[in-house]
């Protein structure tokens, strides 16, 4: 108790609430424009939080890192452009809801779940942080390699009505991954190495980059189909009630718990992150709407419980991504690598010895965490009615402005170097192209993009576990958590096959 | 589609098979299953799949009618110019002229064109945006130096402050300019004229500040080098 | 309409005017240019040993230059060869600068980058040694018991490491390669993926930086200490070195030692300028307290007599890794 007072102590200051609170509208901002990341946030706000007091620079950081997450919802719902990979799956019913002239009701929800979601995540991370931290030590490379292969299947299955389509697209994603360097022994595999090797390919693809070509540059192209036809005037100028009923949210019950339980869980598995729980958690909840005997609507069909499951789930991966990042210094995504980095500057090594030895300091990483995920809600709220004069613009006039931001995002990743930002771009570009033509072809985009996230976690992981087990893959078959995984895909894949069975049956 | 990704994944197959192996030498010991085992498991997949597509589904005769092919290479055309010039050119100019054509071409789409006023227009554009940007950064450089002599209190110096002076600076210059232009052009070619100019200067100054003084990105300086 | 004219021309000269005395004051200013940005490429990730020294000096270099400029970025990739490559490409005008370690040394005897052979030295500053440990409920309690168990069975004792070309991949290769090969050595991506793999006994023993070791006492047994003599921290001054364990005639880099270079061709008053200030930030209390803390060694030299070390370092790593295996082009010889 004596900690938590010194803890309070350390927060109980002005400065400390004002930094959170420019952080988290700095995190809403970089969030919501195409290619900011919030690992980028993150890096970007370290020098300011170093002239700050430990306490309150932490805050600072924090702020941004669940600001970001929230905030790239905003175009998801709007535009169908994620800000960032944590609003993937927001896109498709926030953009339905949004056509149904709900805008209003999708992101006064993503706001409310992102706070369910950041809030109940912490209480996890207060609670059960040595808990969980003990059992993610069970994740060896052969558990992290099936998981990888879930998040894929999964998320192969839930995007488009094809699921053979998804998996292809997947595999492709895997493919772009394994463009890179071999993992193991670092030498190069992208092809004409002698000519690209010297350049920023030798990395593979760019993986921010193809995200943004994809997302970004590919809607710009697909758009113009639009230009000539008639245009339809009457966008949705007033986006409804922004606050969706209470009725309704009290009765999605079943799916906040469910999506605040897979991303509490899969943000506190190092290297995975919110790109695999916001699918999980998707799909999640269309099971549980399915058993809901039509008291739900389900996810796909533009409706609130799309937007909340993801939406939770990313928020709680944010509490989640700290649990090792605190107790064992081993980040859960790239954005805590980065807050990991920035903590160290700020004079803390995070471990065992900041639990046992600094627990005031601890209490103060969670109050300010707590004020941070309000404050984030609040400005998030206030300004909600201000996002959708984005949809009063014409296509016309918006499209070569989202063009603009797309090729300006590669630029802001590549840091100080001029030429690796050309050669990003030019990622980005191809990557337009290809989604424009997989989109006409109606192939889905998101296991690409996923298969290039989890592409080198699930080869890295597959090669050393294979190695760990002496060239056999023992590693993987002595551990029931990978059976379980495996399990899950089965699954997964049976369910799904099964379903379409149906459907063929019935229209037959 | 699914017949060039069928031949995509067999090249693929093909070229990953004949390269060299990745593995370490000094691996001997343990049994790494190397960096091909992986690709060509995928390679294999994508062949069998897309030729499944390929055999199975019809291809659907949706074209594209010649007025939206003829946009989409002219976007395709200047988004590959951009991308091969900014090194060479810089951020300022090419994106005031890559905007400000898209802006023009869209939104004058099915209506009647004035060439030599939208190309007027695009020098207007380019004008004032270069010579906004030069007093601009005058302003912020001469302040930063004059702060670093000790002339100015040391706040002058830090680059987040002269970022905001900057914002102010793009504000106030997009308020002047809305007021002055809004009476002179005011025909129907000129008001697309005037739209496409004015939000083109302000996005690429706000862009500049944000991206370049707020955040240190190295965007291509090209021509405007100073 | 005379007055609009008259108005619209003083505005052009102005401009005009403008223009002029920016260019005017842009030529000639000296090192730095207050508007351009110093960036200091870490080639490792973020949260690292190396990424967390660069941002202490680079916030000890803010203080001691009142320059405000300076940035840490990092580059990752290639075995630490893509953020070395970077720099070596990038202008010699000063504003680049590389985090140089010994992994440079590695990754260009291994050929993945031409290293320090491009680049011009600035400053040296610390050495970090190395230790092995395995997870605190192993049954090795000695390094000599871990050794004796993997040479009754080879291949069935994992030995990890932060990379197969970083500095302890070549540790681990190199100690392998003297003991015959009785480890099965696993490299992992860098040492936030080691340890977890360590602490949850997926991988038996691994080769730490000494500080990786500090942060998770708790679940760590270290077992020896790759350094001259002994470790200056409290928490591990016991432990025995190489040659009390029992090894003393295996021949592995002891540490990864840092410093700071620039692209070759640096303009030598730039360069000048660069060492004076990086001196400067690691005499500072801050930075000096904040390697006691991590238990760094300094290991301080300047311009020519850090080229002169490095050489040493150069010619003491070149039988190492040629016998690791891992040697490329005239390396390899």
């Amino acid at each position: 108790m004596n900690d938590f007072i010194a803890g309070v102590g350390l927060v109980a200051h002005v400065s400390t609430f004002l930094w959170c609170g420019f952080g988290a509208a700095l995190g809403i901002v970089l969030g919501a424009l195409p290619g900011l990341t919030a690992t980028m946030g993150i890096a970007l706000v370290i020098p300011i939080s170093y002239q700050l007091d430990t306490a309150t620079g932490i805050g600072l950081l924090l702020a941004v890192y669940c600001g970001a997450v929230c905030g790239a919802s905003i175009p998801a719902i709007l535009l169908g452009i994620p800000g960032n990979p944590n609003a993937i799956a927001t896109a498709e019913d926030g953009q339905l809801m949004t056509k149904k002239g709900l805008a209003g009701q999708a992101l006064g929800g993503a706001v409310i779940a992102s706070m369910i979601g950041g809030l109940g995540s912490e209480i996890f991370l207060i609670f059960f942080s040595p808990m969980v931290a003990r059992m993610t030590l069970a994740f060896g490379p052969a558990e992290k390699c099936t998981l990888a292969l879930v998040g894929l299947v999964i998320i192969a299955a839930v995007s488009g009505d094809d699921l053979l389509k998804g998996l292809l697209m997947g595999a492709l994603g895997f493919v772009f991954a394994f463009l890179g360097p071999d993992p193991m022994s670092g030498r190069l595999r992208i092809p004409f190495a002698s000519v690209l090797g010297k350049t920023p390919f030798a990395n593979g693809l760019d993986m921010t980059s193809t995200l943004i070509g994809l997302y970004g540059v590919s809607q710009v192209f697909f758009e113009l189909d639009n230009f000539r036809k008639p245009q339809n005037m009457d966008v949705c100028t007033d986006i409804g009630k922004v606050f969706p009923p209470l009725k309704k949210i009290a009765s999605m019950w079943k799916i906040i718990l469910s999506s605040l339980g897979i991303g509490t869980l899969i943000g506190s598995i190092p290297g995975t992150g919110a790109s695999i729980a916001v699918f999980m958690s998707r799909n999640a909840a269309a099971g549980i709407c399915e058993h809901s005997r039509g008291k739900l609507d389900k996810p796909g069909t533009g409706c609130l419980e799309g937007v909340f499951a993801p939406e939770v789930a990313n928020n709680a991966v944010t509490g989640g991504a700290l649990i090792p990042a605190l107790s064992l210094g081993i980040p859960g995504d790239s954005a805590t690598a980065v807050l990991i980095g920035a903590l160290m500057i700020n004079g803390i090594t995070p471990g065992f010895a900041l639990f046992s030895q600094n627990m005031p300091l601890v209490y103060s990483i969670f109050i300010t965490l707590l004020v941070s995920n309000i404050f984030m809600g609040v400005f998030q709220l206030a300004g909600v009615r201000w996002y959708p004069k984005i949809l009063l613009i014409s296509q016309k006039v918006l499209m070569p402005v989202v063009l603009v931001l797309s090729f300006l995002g590669p630029y802001a990743l590549a840091g100080s170097s001029v030429s690796k930002g050309v050669y990003f771009l030019g990622t980005a570009l191809g990557m337009g192209i290809l989604g424009y033509f997989m989109k006409k072809n109606k192939y889905p985009i998101a296991p690409v993009v996923l298969g290039l996230i989890l592409g080198e976690m699930f080869e890295e992981q597959f090669r050393r576990g294979v190695k760990l087990g002496g060239g056999t893959f023992s590693r993987f078959y002595t551990s029931p958590i990978c059976w379980f995984f495996i399990a899950l895909v089965v699954f997964i894949v049976g369910s799904v096959v099964l379903k379409n069975r149906k459907k063929e049956n019935l229209h037959a | 589609m699914p017949a060039v990704m069928t031949l995509m994944s067999a090249l693929y197959f093909v070229y990953v098979l004949t390269g060299e192996d990745t593995i370490l030498a000094a691996d001997a010991v343990g049994g790494d299953p190397g960096g091909k085992v992986l690709p060509l498991t995928m390679a294999v997949f994508l062949f069998l799949g897309f030729l499944y597509i390929t055999v199975k589904e019809r291809p659907e005769g949706a074209q594209m009618d010649p007025g939206t092919r003829r946009l989409f290479v002219i976007t395709l055309a200047l988004s590959v110019l951009y991308v091969m010039l900014i090194r060479h050119i810089g951020f300022v100019i090419l994106t005031t002229l890559l905007l400000y054509s898209l802006e023009y071409i869209y939104t004058s789409l099915g209506e009647e064109r004035d060439r030599r006023q939208a190309v007027l227009g695009g020098a207007g554009t380019l004008g004032i945006t270069v010579g906004a940007f030069f007093v601009m950064r005058m302003i912020t450089r001469n302040l930063m130096g004059l702060a670093r002599a000790g002339v100015l209190p040391g706040i002058f110096a830090v680059t987040a402050f002269e970022a905001c002076i900057s914002m102010t600076y793009v504000g106030l210059l997009a308020f002047v300019l809305q007021k002055a232009l809004s009476r002179r052009f005011t025909g129907a070619g000129m008001v697309r004229i005037r739209q496409a100019g004015l939000l083109t200067t302000t996005a690429v100054l706000f862009l500049y500040v944000v991206f370049k003084q707020f955040f240190s990105v190295n965007l291509a300086a090209g021509i405007l080098n100073f | 309409m005379k007055g609009k004219r008259i108005a619209a021309a003083a505005l052009a000269a102005a401009l005009s005017a403008a223009v002029l005395t920016g260019c005017g004051s842009a030529e000639g200013s000296q090192f730095p240019d207050p508007e351009k940005t110093i960036t200091l490429i870490v080639p490792q990730g973020a949260g690292g040993g190396t990424d967390t020294q660069a941002r202490q000096l680079v916030e000890a270099m803010k203080s001691v230059s009142g320059n405000n400029n300076i940035i840490v970025e990092n580059v990752t990739g290639g075995s630490t060869g893509t953020g070395t490559n970077q720099v070596i490409d990038s202008e010699a005008d000063g504003y680049t600068l590389l985090m140089y370690g010994t992994y440079v040394i590695c990754g260009t005897m291994t050929g993945y980058t031409d290293g320090f052979e491009k680049l011009d030295f600035i400053t040296g500053l610390s050495m970090e040694p190395f230790v092995l440990a395995v997870q605190s409920d192993s049954p090795y309690q000695t390094l000599d018991e871990l050794i004796q168990a993997a040479k009754a069975d080879a291949g069935t004792i994992t030995l990890g490491n932060a990379g197969a070309t970083a500095t302890t991949g070549v540790v681990a290769y190199g100690l392998n390669n003297a003991l015959e090969s009785p480890f099965n050595v696993v490299s992992f991506n860098g040492g936030a993926e080691l340890i977890p793999a360590v602490l949850g006994g997926h991988c038996v023993a691994g080769i730490f930086s000494q500080s990786e070791v500090l942060s998770n006492m708790d679940g760590l047994r270290p077992l020896v200490f790759f350094g001259e003599g002994h470790s200056v921290l409290e928490e591990l001054k016991n432990l025995p070195n190489l040659e009390e364990a029992g090894y003393g005639e295996l021949a592995v880099p002891g540490g990864c030692f840092r410093g700071i270079c620039a692209p070759k061709g640096t303009p030598e008053e730039v360069k000048t300028y660069l060492a004076d200030t990086v001196e400067k930030a690691y005499n500072s209390d801050s930075f000096q307290n904040w390697l006691k803390d991590q238990g760094l060694l300094g290991d301080y030299s300047r311009l020519g007599d850090f080229e002169k070390y490095n050489q040493e370092m150069v010619d003491n790593l070149k039988p190492i890794i040629k016998a690791t295996g891992l040697a490329a082009g005239k390396y390899a010889e």
